[in-house]
């Protein structure tokens, strides 16, 4: 069992994960010094799709995804459904590992092969999903301080020498205002990735469903402070250009020439932050295929996972153009499919079944 | 079997282990390193041919346990790369350096004159492009001929880079030739913002010399040195024109900048050195019928240390000392203003001030910008005095 606050910040960081890393050079492009408000905004219509999780899973109480797709839809179908789940998660996985590697080799290691990075990470990803939720759980909540602090500190070293408020130009009532709000650029990825948290909802151990909405609040302003960081502090003409604005930033430090370079500061946080979000999707993959098949063994499933998704890895994508231009296009619509459209169809049914049922529990009982 | 297994897995966890030690393919040992301490840029526009210049710190040249170097061992060796762009360039280095090129530390980038007015873009989008490139050092023109300037050593300094990097840290303490938004980074956000900027000029005085004991064993520090003594007015990433340094002083006033600065101006009939202190800017725009007033409000603190003409006695004096210097800066930034006005440059960045409080359109900056009135309220105070209350007469 996992406690309500481990929930929390394994959320928060399942979410902050690779998108402080892939989406902050866009979102400030597409919308300029306003690009903090994004993620509030998409992050509300997030809390709207994960409350449909949360009523989804009250109404089936102690059962992952997984188990109630088996239940609602009968077995084969229940089975088919979650092997796409199971896909889902480890694309979304390869997908992740390519995200750290591309980051790995554009700043600090140029020559090393992206796989031994995703190889690295996939191993000691299984060897914590092995130990169970109980133990991801505590891990994440063990490194989170050592996360945060360093992260902030590092941020507000930068806002002492060069923050300026001339940065923030004032906002006219022409410009707008619609652009901004029809802007969903957030929402599949990363707020309706979170349907893999599901899988460890009933592990834990009091109103889950509170511990979900305060996790992707608490991402949520996260991400829109780091926002409003990056453009106070390098302004909005570089931040829209450069590929890991939140690395550059912190690079650029320089405090009377004693404190330079301490963006190795800011690479560990983000990959850590990585590997958290991967390890929750390892979990999810790996325990969709345990509560289908229920073998004996993990192990073979774990050495299985981390081959196939060491091979999605390398082939998901294949430069940084293409997955721009993915997650502009259809990565919405693609994530929206699993985290909202399969979700909503599941409870429809379970409320469906349950008034069939109610109907003929009654017409039995007047008929005796 | 149990203890099979124990020995099976440990086994496992080594090889596993193994994998971990990736630094194998990046790593970077120190004596394989060329650490690039001042970097110089030259672009022949007509024959669009790239040269750049990579000053390289000599190991063998600082202090180690083997004992001090011999006096005739270069601290730098500049090498010299050239290519049809920055890229081809850099690959080039290798024809002629023996080690693995170290950019992440040097401490300037010097372009040519000539490649500043055919224009930076290319410059800026190749550093930004580079991962681990750091955007976070100052841009500097060179007055003089590239090559002189990167193939000659500097009294004092042993490396160049050194030297260059000494000088505007003592000029930014002492002066106001020199600000603080001099960095790469400075210079490229306010090219995109679309305002003006200025960067230090680098001349060099004497005749080069790229013989370190021919530097160091001539008494005449002006035989082979370098000189801070104009600014590049840059604008769309290209130098449009130069400041004298008297001009950079009211530049970087009016830019906010910090600093103290000594000025001779007449007081009372006579030339009187006073030293000022920047302690506040506030730049109000006041909206009127006919055209929009920019209203730019000065605050200095006069010390009179080098007042070795005047110093005053009553209170009396003190105030019309400071009214003096009040007219005085007043007139010299006018002038300064109208100077900008006449070529065009908004150096004041008004425009910017005018689009952010909605007076002006991008279409119309410029002219908006012209025809704003702009006045100057400048406000001294003296403060502390000197080491003598009363000059000999």
């Amino acid at each position: 069992m996992i406690s309500r606050w481990q929930f929390t910040l394994l959320i928060n960081n399942f979410l902050l994960g690779t998108t402080l890393f892939v989406s902050i050079q866009a979102l400030i492009q597409q919308t300029q010094q306003h690009a903090w408000i994004i993620p509030l905004w998409n992050g509300c219509l997030g809390l709207i799709v994960s409350v449909l999780w949360i009523l989804l899973m009250r109404a089936h109480p102690g059962k992952t995804l997984a188990q109630i797709l088996q239940e609602v839809w009968s077995r084969p179908v229940g089975t088919a459904i979650a092997l796409l789940y199971f896909f889902h998660f480890s694309s979304i996985a390869g997908w992740v590992l390519h995200n750290m590697s591309d980051f790995m080799n554009g700043t600090i290691m140029r020559d090393t092969p992206k796989s031994v990075f995703h190889i690295m990470f996939l191993i000691v990803a299984c060897y914590t999903v092995a130990q169970g939720a109980e133990g991801m759980a505590r891990l994440n909540q063990l490194v989170t301080p050592f996360l945060f602090l360093p992260f902030w500190f590092v941020l507000l070293l930068a806002a002492s020498i060069n923050w300026n408020w001339e940065r923030f130009l004032p906002v006219y009532p022409n410009e707008g205002w619609s652009s901004l709000f029809g802007n969903f650029a957030m929402l599949g990825y990363p707020f309706m990735e979170t349907i893999a948290l599901t899988m460890l909802y009933p592990y834990v151990k009091r109103s889950p469903g509170r511990a979900m909405v305060w996790g992707i609040g608490m991402a949520a302003v996260s991400i829109s402070a780091i926002l409003f960081m990056i453009i106070g502090l390098m302004g909005v003409e570089r931040a829209s250009r450069l590929t890991f604005p939140v690395y550059t930033v912190v690079q650029e430090v320089d405090i009377g020439e004693t404190i330079v370079n301490v963006q190795s500061i800011i690479s560990v946080v983000l990959l850590i932050l990585i590997f958290i979000k991967l390890q929750v999707l390892i979990y999810g993959a790996h325990n969709v295929l345990q509560q289908m098949f229920r073998p004996k063994t993990q192990w073979p499933h774990l050495l299985a996972l981390t081959i196939l998704v060491s091979a999605l890895a390398v082939s998901i994508y294949e430069n940084g153009v293409q997955n721009g231009e993915f997650i502009k296009q259809y990565l919405n619509l693609y994530f929206s499919f699993y985290g909202f459209f399969l979700p909503s169809l599941l409870l429809l049914s379970t409320w469906l079944k349950n008034a069939y049922r109610r109907r003929n529990h009654g017409n039995q009982r007047r008929g005796r | 079997m149990a203890r099979h297994r124990k020995t099976w897995s440990l086994v496992a966890v080594t090889v596993c282990l193994s994998i971990v030690l990736t630094s194998c393919w990046d790593k970077l040992e120190m004596d394989e390193l060329a650490l690039v301490s001042l970097i110089g840029i030259d672009i022949d526009p007509e024959r669009e041919i790239t040269t750049v210049y990579y000053q390289v710190i000599n190991p063998l040249s600082s202090a180690t346990t083997q004992g001090t170097p011999g006096p005739d061992e270069a601290p730098v060796f500049t090498y010299q790369a050239i290519g049809k762009s920055f890229g081809e360039a850099r690959m080039n280095i290798y024809k002629s350096l023996s080690r693995q090129l170290f950019v992440a530390h040097h401490q300037a980038i010097i372009v040519s004159k000539r490649a500043a007015k055919a224009g930076l873009r290319d410059l800026v989008n190749f550093v930004e492009m580079l991962p681990n490139s750091r955007t976070s050092t100052p841009l500097l023109v060179a007055d003089a001929p590239l090559v002189q300037v990167m193939y000659s050593f500097t009294p004092l300094e042993r490396l160049p880079s050194d030297a260059v990097d000494a000088r505007l840290d003592l000029l930014r303490k002492n002066t106001l030739f020199v600000g603080k938004q001099i960095e790469l980074k400075h210079f490229i956000e306010r090219m995109e913002r679309k305002t003006m900027t200025v960067h230090p000029m680098i001349s060099q005085t004497g005749t080069a010399s790229g013989n370190i004991s021919d530097t160091s064993s001539n008494i005449d520090a002006r035989q082979t040195n370098i000189f801070f003594n104009q600014g590049a007015v840059f604008r769309d990433y290209r130098m449009v024109g130069s400041l004298t340094a008297q001009q950079m002083v009211w530049y970087y006033l009016l830019e906010g900048e910090k600093g103290r600065h000594t000025f001779r101006m007449p007081i009372g009939g006579k030339p009187v050195t006073i030293l000022f202190k920047s302690v506040r800017i506030k730049k109000k725009v006041e909206r009127s019928p006919e055209k929009p007033v920019v209203k730019i409000f000065l605050d200095l603190e006069l010390n009179s240390v080098f007042s070795e003409e005047h110093v005053p006695q009553t209170l009396v004096q003190a105030r019309r000392f400071e009214d003096a210097v009040d007219r005085g800066i007043r007139k010299e930034l006018h002038s300064f203003y109208e100077m900008t006005k006449k070529r065009n440059w908004d150096l004041l960045r008004i425009g910017d001030l005018l689009l952010k409080h909605g007076l002006a359109t991008p279409e119309n900056i410029d002219t908006a910008a012209k025809e704003a009135k702009v006045e100057f309220y400048v406000h001294a105070k003296l403060g502390q005095t000197g080491g003598m209350k009363q000059i000999y007469q």
